[in-house]
């Protein structure tokens, strides 16, 4: 714009001019600003361009997440055993709710139920769909048939819900371990109940050390001798001595997990683990492992066993009497409470008791389950505290006790804790080193004796060498006193004895002698058959080839030298 | 030359848009698959663990030993049938020995 130099009206241009530039100077400076805002604008749209463009790469935004096995794993994680066989899954099941509020003619809503779902309640249905609330459970895990049905019956107020139902497709057969949940999915029982916490947010199935085909002949085979006997129950555990794992366990009667509202307490009760017992005889193994380790007898020394200990108001006899001097291998050979007796006198309660606490016997076993049996044990342990549990008696302990006790006997000494949950390369093994390797080899020995010609003879299975000690315990009535008619027999076998691999325990609960057995009810009699059924189904398929049992290296391994009665304690007549 | 130039962005406006409503399209398309592809791996997926438990349920041992019983002659292998390889009686060294000279 031109400036007018002109003085009079350059007031009034000026003037003009002013306002003019006021308002150019105004739009300009808005302008500005503006071009300024726009211009930060792009460049901020620009550098944005930038970032997503160049410096974040070429990737795709990740909108869509994939579905993982994780994810998709609805529920509980699966429950395996050993080799992967399915014992315990969760299915989604749908629940029918109803909406009382909806609900609009409650008389034929039950009626029309009552068609689809048999076994219905009407009348507490009826006091259900009365009530003001806005939601009630009908029915919880109906099946996809049902569930179409109530559909197709059009009935307003009714809903579904998919819910989580645990099953169990071996049924009563692992039942005791695997136990059991409730309807809300929280375990009660058994692994379930132990691993909660793990099983909820794990997808990873839990592998047991469980072999289920084991678990099978082990039930089969002390099922039969429950039946054969008229027993009330049994118990039967399977271990591999070299690791502690549990192949096997079971307690019957059994209950089947699915179906828990028929179930008695009896039948949940896990004897194996839970159950503590007076073992009687099976406690020699441990006497006669102490007494070669104390060094207060060896192999080839003896103990007089004619005549019957009277101490206090008891008197110990023997079962099977040979009333003469025995050996300590022939002590074991007849079971004979006498010199069981006597060698306990000579260790002392003590260091009985302090092998008693090595072996575990006064603590809960540290098993993975909930249900563990807290052993019973005489306080103070007294001279004839001893000389009872010499022979068993006086000390109460479970199934799974004696068989741990019995693997670390024979293994060569050492005991491992006794474990449910398979071991894999990188497990950790903790083992503790309770007697020597030559105690350890002795008494392989003297097991081996007792099948191939002692009380455990019905336990050889031809081939697997088998070695066994038999137990038969009169159960304390609960006044105190024992009755000889109720008793527990019992066969705990270790195989193959000269280089062990598997222990085994066979417990029967109040067997009754039959004509077959020509009325006896002993260990003997009643586990030992079973043991060695047991032994000669599972060691095929635990890939153990029948040796030769009367080789020379074998023979030489297992050989004893009874030594004859020494000199000058020779009796007169016996 | 300004209309020339409003004219080619025009066309460049509007061959964008086509183009990305084609591909916004098709993408709806291939998420509603995606979509329907996870429902039915859900299903497959549930219909698998109601199959393996089913097949773990069929597979009890006690099943399968009735089983095996009624409809099959084979019975588990007794001790005797198994042998250790370096047991079993060869033919005499010598008896070869005389054969090969028969045959010469």
């Amino acid at each position: 714009m031109p400036i007018k130099s002109d003085g009079s009206k350059s007031q009034n241009s000026i003037q003009l001019d002013g306002s003019v530039n006021k308002a150019i100077e105004g739009g300009r400076n808005r302008l500005l600003v503006l071009s300024c805002v726009f211009c930060l604008a792009f460049v901020i749209a620009g550098i944005r361009l930038l970032d997503i463009a160049v410096l974040r790469g070429l990737q795709e935004p990740i909108d869509v997440v994939e579905p993982t096995k994780e994810n998709l794993k609805i529920g509980r994680a699966d429950i395996l055993d050993r080799n992967g066989i399915l014992l315990a899954t969760s299915l989604s099941v749908s629940s029918l709710y109803a909406d009382p509020q909806e609900v609009m003619d409650i008389i034929s809503t039950v009626e029309d139920l009552s068609t689809v779902l048999v076994n219905l309640e009407k009348e507490k249905l009826f006091a259900k769909l009365n009530q003001k609330k806005r939601f009630v459970w009908i029915k919880r895990g109906i099946t996809p048939m049902q569930q179409a049905q109530i559909n197709a019956l059009g009935l307003p107020g009714l809903h579904f819900q998919k819910e989580d139902r645990r099953f169990y497709p071996q049924r009563n057969l692992s039942a005791h371990i695997v136990g059991f949940s409730g309807v809300d999915a929280a375990g009660l029982a058994g692994v379930e109940k132990q691993f909660d916490g793990r099983l909820r947010d794990g997808a990873e199935p839990m592998n047991l050390s469980i072999d289920i085909r084991i678990q099978h002949i082990l039930k089969e085979e002390i099922k039969k001798q429950i039946i054969n006997f008229n027993a009330i129950g049994g118990a039967g555990v399977f271990i591999d001595v070299d690791s502690g794992e549990i192949l096997g366990m079971v307690s019957l009667p059994d209950f089947d997990p699915n179906v828990l509202n028929s179930a008695s307490a009896d039948s949940k009760f896990n004897r194996a683990t839970l159950g503590i017992y007076e073992m009687g005889s099976t406690f020699k193994i441990f006497n006669t492992a102490l007494a070669l380790e104390a060094g207060t007898a060896t192999m080839e020394s003896g103990y007089d066993a004619t005549r019957p200990i009277r101490i206090a108001r008891f008197t110990i006899n023997d079962f099977h009497p040979q009333k003469r001097w025995l050996s300590v291998p022939e002590i074991f050979q007849y079971s004979s409470n006498i010199g069981s007796a006597k060698m306990a006198l000579d260790f002392g309660p003590k260091a009985q008791k302090e092998f008693m606490k090595k072996l575990g016997f006064l603590d809960r076993l540290p098993i993975e389950l909930p249900e563990r049996g807290k052993p019973m044990y005489p306080a103070p342990w007294k001279k004839i505290s001893a000389i009872t549990i010499s022979y068993g008696h006086g000390i109460a302990i479970s199934p799974l006790h004696l068989v741990s006790g019995v693997a670390s006997v024979i293994n060569g000494g050492i005991r491992w804790p006794v474990t449910i949950l398979k071991k894999n390369a990188q497990s950790k093994m903790v083992g503790k080193q309770i007697l020597s390797l030559q105690t350890s080899k002795d008494i392989r020995k003297v097991l081996r004796l007792v099948v191939e010609n002692g009380t455990g003879k019905n336990a050889a299975a031809a081939g697997y060498l088998v070695g066994g000690k038999t137990g038969t315990a009169d159960k304390q009535s609960p006044t105190g006193s024992y009755a000889k008619s109720s008793r527990l027999s019992s066969f705990v076998a270790a195989f193959p004895i000269h280089k062990p691999k598997y222990a085994v325990l066979v417990m029967v609960d109040e067997p009754k002698g039959n004509k077959k057995s020509f009325g006896y009810a002993t260990g003997g009699w009643v586990a030992a058959p079973a043991v060695r059924q047991i032994i000669k189904r599972s060691a095929p398929l635990l890939g153990l080839l029948p040796a030769d049992e009367v080789s020379p290296q074998i023979r030489r391994l297992l050989e004893i030298k009874i030594p004859q009665q020494k000199r000058g304690n020779q009796l007169a007549s016996f | 030359m300004i209309r020339r130039s409003i004219f080619l962005w025009a066309f460049i406006i509007s061959v964008t848009g086509v183009s990305m409503f084609l591909i916004k399209h098709e993408v709806q398309v291939l998420d509603a698959k995606l979509d329907k592809l996870h429902h039915d791996i859900m299903t497959h997926q549930e219909n698998i663990l109601i199959l393996t438990a089913e097949w773990s349920y069929l597979n009890q041992p006690g099943r399968i030993e009735r089983l095996a019983r009624r409809h099959s002659d084979y019975r588990p292998t007794e001790t005797k049938q198994i042998i250790n390889i370096e047991n079993l009686p060869y033919p005499k060294k010598s008896s070869l020995v005389r054969g090969r000279i028969d045959a010469d």
